[in-house]
């Protein structure tokens, strides 16, 4: 970047206005080496600006909630198509199981527990 | 480019009118910013969602720990400025911030609560500096000041400021009908009606000086460090 000043040294046309700069010699910087994290928190907590996120949150990703468990075997080649979607979406067996359950239940009704 | 960090734990020191301000102003002369809501209360993020947002301001909110120090990198690769605009209370966010920083705003107004937050603010930039051995560069804003009456209080605390050798930005920050009239109808200065709003003028004169003080700043870091690598 220049060192020379970003303000033209006449106003523009309407004086009475004031003048705003040049800004176009600052760009998007390259990436920047990485901060060690544990070293800010040290510094932080001992100059007194602690965590406000709770555990939880710290923790990462929220739990689902899904703590059943089914061991079903099944024939090879549902197996794969099942582990493909799953893989395809991004998603858990569990989720798509429940959305199998779901249609079931649309079509054939609510099964009671 | 640069990353600016406003900070000071202490609330209602002036951090996002400041912050929304300089974002403004550096939209309104043409170039791009992103303005990064780290206040779980989303001043900024409220700001955002009234008329008249210039499309050269993308407003993010990010107030997780885990992922700033991400969302700061990514968008100081995208756009030339960042700015950081943190809660009012002393937190690791603040902490995280300031270690991408070019430039710390700590923006208080002329009272001695502002005054002892913002000294915490610098002893917390300290630490960092020994601990990464870097220079952040910081200065003290002095914001609501009056047009028209000098507090003694005031001027005993700005020496005071200048007898600890704390840098503190010639321009204040003045108390303007303006100012808080961005935060409440959105968008920046320039989309204000003069007749509307008393002292606009004064307020973009205000506003561009206090803009060009930043700038100024930033360059003599950027001689320095060009310095130092030298």
């Amino acid at each position: 970047m220049s060192r020379q000043s970003m303000f033209p040294s006449k106003p523009a046309s309407d004086s009475s206005e004031p003048v705003r700069p040049d800004l176009s010699a600052f760009q998007p910087r390259a990436p920047m080496p990485k901060v060690d994290v544990r070293t800010l928190d040290a510094v932080s907590d001992a100059a007194g600006f602690p965590s406000r996120q709770s555990a939880s949150e710290r923790r990462g990703r929220k739990p689902s909630g899904r703590t059943g468990q089914i061991h079903p075997k099944l024939l090879p080649e549902a197996a794969e198509k099942i582990q493909a979607e799953c893989t395809r979406r991004g998603i858990q067996q569990g989720v798509l199981i429940e959305e199998m359950l779901a249609l079931y239940e649309d079509r054939f009704g609510t099964i009671s527990s | 480019m640069p990353i600016i960090v406003f900070a000071n734990p202490k609330g209602g020191t002036g951090k996002t009118t400041s912050a929304l301000i300089l974002a403004t102003e550096i939209a309104a002369a043409h170039s791009s910013v992103v303005l990064i809501d780290a206040d779980p209360n989303m001043p900024i993020s409220e700001w955002a969602e009234l008329p008249n947002k210039p499309a050269n301001i993308e407003v993010i909110r990010e107030t997780n720990e885990q992922r700033i120090l991400r969302t700061i990198d990514a968008a100081a690769e995208r756009v030339p400025f960042v700015i950081i605009d943190n809660e009012g209370t002393a937190s690791r966010l603040t902490t995280y911030a300031m270690s991408r920083a070019d430039l710390v705003i700590i923006p208080m107004q002329g009272k001695q609560l502002d005054a002892r937050n913002a000294a915490k603010t610098i002893e917390l930039i300290e630490t960092e500096q020994d601990a990464f051995r870097r220079s952040i560069p910081h200065k003290v804003l002095i914001t609501r000041t009056s047009a028209a009456i000098r507090p003694k209080g005031l001027r005993a605390l700005q020496q005071e400021l200048h007898d600890r050798g704390v840098p503190l930005f010639r321009t204040e920050l003045l108390e303007r009908v303006p100012f808080e009239a961005i935060m409440a109808y959105g968008g920046g200065l320039d989309d204000l009606v003069p007749a509307e709003v008393s002292g606009l003028k004064a307020a973009k004169a205000n506003a561009i000086a206090y803009m060009a003080e930043v700038l100024e700043t930033l360059q003599l870091r950027q001689g320095a460090t060009a310095q130092e690598v030298a």
